[in-house]
């Protein structure tokens, strides 16, 4: 296989986002941000909601932590405080979108920012600034692998929600609603996203 | 007030648990527990970090500002871990060879962050410390119950010692090894679980 | 002083980033002497380990000697290779790392003199899944390479195989870690690159390389 490096600019991004969105997928194969999709999955449109807040948020700060990563903390010689720079860059800046939405748009603050403070705690954001700094990437394919890592997210926090809706309309017993049954579905999800791991390697 | 933090304790362990309850801390369930001892290293882990985070938070409660209190609460939960992490390598690397990849698993668990932001912020410091012990316990509780079903069925071994019957007609279940089993194992515990306080609450 | 102001939120987040950055990093340095000592005894076990010499002890001091005394370092194409002569236990090794499935794994492999056959893998450093990718560091695992032949006249891809493969049993073969596919595609992955380069740099050099004095 060709080396990513060697690789045209579009089919590099193209194989990256498609990796990190499938075959890799945050949710199913690293069981990252589960918390907040077993939260909010109950609707498919709350889902989709949160999903495209994550994956706008997803894609954006893991070019940041790029940048601040390249640029600030390899030359100070400050790499082991990544983690906690990277917290903060993703906090901060999920603050900063929730005001300016805030004072833009009511309408998409209202249906958008309940699931702002969420993000703050989405280990999958997290994840994917970090996963990306193991990899030999440029700034726009650690882009493109943050848009796509977030898209793996909202693929599957949408597929799930659109599941639960049908399952509620379900007689289940008592206990098994809500969690109990959500969890059984991702589980046969992840049995289905463990046939895509390994197909596209690099 | 021994009364009180007995509550609190037994809120934390069985009737608000963490996992059941409030559906946190998922992430990190589905991946240490197919093997007993790396579920108790989590949940040391964990329970350490959630009741001296919502301690901290709970000191600083008067002083944090609303807007900015979650990524507040984040560094110092980060802070902490990281700290501790570089001072078990530096005094104890051996140990530390076996914890290391915890470490990243117990920063972003959402246990220590809803914790601090439901008790800890609201509460003295003492009653949160408790609150985030209770917490921590009743996590590990979960997580072991469930890694001893999943080292059982997948691998055939307690806490690393083979069982007798194993070689003799035992096929050991890959799937319970893998996570897609850890989601079923949760499941059912969850059901049991919410269908006893589904009971309790009907009388 | 107000609590929404803008200049108390921002302090505020300033303060707290510099106490518990600083907090950080005051740890960090006051361990860096501890932490350097630490990573050479654990490199030394490993090589002791993959070399498979003996140890008077299991003080870093013994460790260290223990190297000092069974193995010659040279530095072949960018890397570190160990060369050890002792009767019985001939070999070169070096440090093969990659990608794993979630950090990098580095292991030190030793080879036979002509190359033909791995004497010995040992991992000395590895973040995977603990209960699944982490059981690549356990002797059951480790143990397969022992002898294991490498199949130079195969594609650079396929010259080690771990798991599954058209042709179980073979003399290249080891078997994968069950319900950890990824790291042990990984591991086969690197091992390969890794070889190819080693060989290709190894064999440029002038021998012997380390020329009795």
């Amino acid at each position: 296989m060709t080396p990513l490096s060697e690789m045209g600019f579009l089919s590099s991004f193209l194989l990256i986002f498609v990796s990190a969105a499938f075959t890799d997928n945050i949710l199913m194969a690293r069981f990252l941000g589960m918390c907040s999709c077993l939260g909010v999955s109950k609707k498919v449109d709350t889902s989709l909601g949160l999903g495209v807040a994550v994956m706008f948020v997803t894609a954006t700060t893991a070019a940041l932590n790029y940048l601040v990563y390249t640029y600030l903390l390899v030359p100070l010689r400050l790499e082991y405080l990544r983690l906690i720079v990277f917290i903060v860059v993703i906090a901060a800046f999920t603050q900063l979108v929730e005001m300016i939405i805030e004072r833009v748009s009511e309408k998409l603050y209202n249906s958008l920012g309940i699931f702002l403070p969420l993000i703050t705690v989405n280990c999958a954001i997290l994840g994917i600034s970090l996963f990306m700094l193991n990899k030999p990437y440029s700034f726009l394919q650690a882009f493109a692998f943050g848009l796509g890592g977030g898209f793996g997210w909202f693929l599957a926090i949408a597929l799930i929600g659109g599941i639960r809706e049908k399952i509620n309309e379900a007689a289940l017993p008592k206990g098994l609603a809500g969690p109990g049954i959500t969890l059984v579905v991702i589980g046969i999800m992840a049995l289905a996203f463990v046939g895509f791991s390994g197909m596209i390697k690099i | 007030m021994a009364s009180t933090y007995g509550k609190i304790l037994k809120d934390g362990l069985l009737v608000e648990n963490p996992i059941f309850r409030q559906v946190l801390g998922i992430c990190s369930a589905l991946a240490v527990t197919n093997l007993v001892v790396n579920t108790l290293f989590m949940g040391f882990g964990v329970t350490f970090a959630t009741a001296l985070t919502a301690f901290t938070v709970s000191l600083l409660r008067n002083y944090i500002p609303v807007r900015i209190r979650m990524i507040v609460q984040v560094v110092i939960i980060a802070c902490y871990v990281m700290m501790i992490d570089i001072l078990i390598k530096a005094v104890a690397p051996d140990i530390h060879r076996f914890i290391g990849p915890y470490v990243g698993l117990i920063i972003t668990n959402c246990i220590i962050m809803g914790r601090a932001e439901a008790f800890a912020s609201q509460n003295k410091p003492l009653p949160a410390l408790v609150d985030g012990f209770a917490n921590g316990l009743g996590y590990t509780a979960v997580l072991v119950a469930i890694a001893i079903v999943r080292e059982i069925m997948g691998f055939g071994t307690v806490l690393g010692y083979v069982l007798p019957a194993r070689d003799l007609w035992w096929h050991q279940w890959t799937i319970m090894v893998m996570p897609p089993g850890a989601f079923f194992m949760l499941a059912i515990l969850t059901w049991i679980a919410r269908a006893r306080l589904v009971k309790e609450e009907a009388k | 002083m107000n609590k929404k102001s803008p200049a108390y939120v921002l302090s505020f987040m300033a303060a707290i980033c510099l106490v518990f950055g600083t907090g950080i990093s005051v740890v960090n340095y006051a361990t860096q002497g501890l932490l350097a000592k630490n990573a050479a005894m654990h490199r030394n076990r490993v090589l002791c380990r993959a070399f498979q010499l003996d140890v008077a002890g299991t003080s870093a001091e013994a460790y260290q000697q223990a190297v000092d005394a069974a193995l010659r370092t040279a530095t072949v194409g960018g890397r570190t290779v160990y060369e050890c002569g002792a009767p019985g236990r001939e070999g070169v090794g070096f440090v093969a790392g990659g990608m794993g499935f979630w950090d990098r794994i580095d292991v030190v492999v030793v080879l036979s003199p002509d190359l033909r056959n791995v004497l010995n893998v040992q991992v000395l450093d590895q973040k995977e899944t603990p209960g699944l990718g982490a059981r690549i560091e356990e002797p059951w695992f480790t143990d397969q390479f022992k002898g294991l032949s490498v199949a130079w006249e195969a594609p650079a891809e396929s010259r080690i195989l771990v798991g599954a493969n058209p042709a179980p049993n073979a003399a290249n073969e080891v078997d994968a870690i069950t319900g950890a596919t990824q790291t042990s595609m990984a591991l086969m992955r690197f091992l390969n690159d890794e070889l190819a380069a080693f060989r290709a740099a190894y064999s440029a050099a002038p021998q012997p390389l380390n020329p009795e004095p």
